[in-house]
C-alpha cells in the first residue's frame, strides 16, 4: 500500500500519456470516418430494397395483364364452342351429327345466309371464326362470319382456343370423329 | 488535444446536412409505402367490382348458350318445346362479393346490348351524375370524377343481350317490320337488316338496382327468309 502511494506519481504520469497518445491516435484513425455515412448506406440500400420490390411487383401485374385475355375469356370461349357445336345450323336434316353437306355451304362463298344464321345469336363483342375438322385430318371447314376482316387479325391479334369433339357426317352412311374449335380474337369493342 | 476537439465545430454542419438527409429520405420512403399500401386497397376494391361484374357476364352467357340456336329451318316445329325458356333470376345483393364490397349502396349497375358496367364510388360525399348531357353537365361530372374514387368495370356479354322485356322488343319489331318476330308472325327482313336495327333500337345503358332481383330471359327471334323459317337467340334483360 505505502508502496502504490509513493509510485503514485508515476503511475498517473504513464496512464495520462497512455491517454493522450489514445487520442492522438483517434484523431488520426481515418477509418472511423465512415461512421457517420453508414445511416445514410443503410437507407440507401432500403431504398434500392423498395424499388427492386416495386418493379417486381409491377412486372407481375403487367406479366398477368398480358395473358388476362386468354384467362378471362377462357370460360367465355367454352361457352361459345358449346354453343355453336348445338347449332343447328350445322346439323344434317333430321340427325344430331354435323353434316359435311351443311359444313360445306358454310364454308363456301354461296353460304352467306347460313352464315349469318349461325353468327346472329352471338354478340359483336367477340369476334370468332370456327374450324372444324375430321379426326384423320381428310377434312378441314373453316366457318368465318360475313363481316369478318381476317386479314388483318392474323398475327397481329392475341387469340383464345376452345375444342370440342364431334361427329361429321360425311355422307348417309359414312360418320367420322372430329373436333369443332372456336377461335376468339382480342378484338376492340364494336 | 481534447480541449482542441472539443472546440472544433466544423463537423456540425456535415452531421446536420446527412440528418436532414436521412429524415427527408425516411419521410419519401414511408409516403411511398403509404401510397402502395393505399394502392393495393384501390386495386381489391377493382377486383372485387371485376369480380361482380364477370359473375353477371357469366349468368347471362350460360342463358344464352342455353340451346342457343334451337329452331332453324325445316324442322323448327319439331323442336317447338324450346319456344318458351323459363326466366332465371339474378340478385346482386346476394352475392357474397357484393355484401362485402365497401360503400356497396354507392354501386350502381348498368346494362347494354353490349355490356354490363358496374361504377362504385368510394368518396360518399361526392355524386356523379352519369346521366349528365350537356357540355357545362359534363365538365361537372369529369371534375367531380376526377376529385371522387370512381370505380367501374365492365365486360362484355359473348351472346346477343336485348336489355328490355319481350313486350317491349317485341312491339318495337313490330313498328319497324310489321310483326314481331314470334313463331306465328316471323320478320321478313335480312339478318344485316335486324342486327342493325337492334343495334340501333337497344338503349345505351339501362340502370338497375342491385338490390332488386334482374330477370334473364332466353327469348327467340322468327325470321323468314328465301330458305324457310329460323329463329336466333337472345337474352332479354329486365328489372
Amino acid at each position: 500500500m505505502c508502496l502504490f502511494i509513493s509510485k503514485w506519481p508515476e503511475i498517473f504520469k504513464t496512464a495520462r500519456r497512455g491517454i493522450i497518445r489514445n487520442l492522438e491516435s483517434i484523431s488520426r484513425d481515418e477509418k472511423g470516418m465512415l461512421e457517420p455515412q453508414a445511416e445514410l448506406l443503410s437507407t440507401a440500400l432500403a431504398v434500392i430494397g423498395f424499388v427492386v420490390f416495386a418493379v417486381i411487383l409491377s412486372q407481375a401485374y403487367f406479366g398477368y395483364e398480358e395473358r388476362s385475355f386468354a384467362l378471362e375469356n377462357y370460360e367465355s370461349s367454352s361457352l361459345l364452342v358449346q354453343a355453336v357445336a348445338q347449332s343447328s345450323a350445322l346439323k344434317a336434316e333430321n340427325s344430331n351429327l354435323l353434316s359435311a353437306s351443311t359444313l360445306d355451304k358454310l364454308a363456301g362463298p354461296s353460304g352467306t345466309l347460313q352464315r349469318d344464321r349461325l353468327f346472329a345469336p352471338f354478340s359483336a363483342n367477340y369476334l370468332f371464326l370456327v374450324e372444324i375438322k375430321t379426326g384423320d385430318g381428310k377434312w378441314h371447314w373453316k366457318i368465318i362470319p360475313n363481316d369478318f376482316q381476317v386479314n388483318s387479325l392474323i398475327g397481329e391479334k392475341e387469340k383464345l382456343a376452345s375444342s370440342i369433339p364431334v361427329v361429321i357426317e360425311l355422307n348417309p352412311a359414312e360418320a367420322v370423329p372430329g373436333t369443332l374449335t372456336v377461335i376468339v380474337y382480342n378484338a376492340e369493342w364494336k | 488535444m481534447v480541449k482542441n476537439l472539443n472546440l472544433d465545430n466544423s463537423a456540425w454542419a456535415d452531421f446536420l446536412i446527412s440528418k436532414a438527409a436521412l429524415i427527408l429520405v425516411s419521410i419519401v420512403l414511408f409516403a411511398a409505402l403509404f401510397q402502395l399500401v393505399a394502392g393495393f386497397k384501390d386495386l381489391e376494391v377493382q377486383q372485387q367490382l371485376d369480380s361482380l361484374a364477370w359473375d353477371f357476364k357469366t349468368a347471362v352467357d350460360e342463358i344464352g348458350a342455353n340451346n342457343s340456336q334451337p329452331n332453324s329451318l325445316e324442322n323448327f316445329e319439331v323442336k317447338e318445346d324450346y319456344e318458351e325458356f323459363s326466366e332465371t333470376f339474378y340478385c346482386f345483393s346476394e352475392k357474397e362479393i357484393y355484401q362485402n364490397l365497401p360503400l356497396k349502396e354507392n354501386l350502381k349497375v348498368y346494362i347494354s346490348g353490349e355490356y354490363v358496367c358496374l361504377e362504385t364510388n368510394l368518396d360518399a360525399g361526392l355524386e356523379i351524375d352519369s346521366e349528365a348531357n350537356s357540355e357545362t353537365d359534363l365538365e361537372a361530372a369529369s371534375e367531380t370524377e376526377a376529385k371522387a374514387r370512381i370505380f367501374r368495370s365492365a365486360k362484355p356479354f359473348a351472346f346477343k343481350v336485348i336489355p328490355l322485356n319481350r313486350f317491349i322488343i317485341e312491339e318495337k319489331l313490330k313498328r319497324q317490320f310489321g310483326t314481331r318476330g314470334t313463331k306465328e308472325a316471323p320478320l321478313t327482313a335480312t339478318y344485316p337488316e335486324i342486327k342493325a336495327f337492334l343495334q340501333e333500337t337497344i338503349p345505351e345503358q339501362i340502370a338497375m338496382n342491385p338490390e332488386e332481383d334482374i330477370r334473364l330471359k332466353k327469348h327467340l327471334i322468327y325470321v323468314k327468309d328465301r330458305e324457310g323459317v329460323s329463329a336466333f337467340g337472345c337474352v332479354l334483360i329486365y328489372q
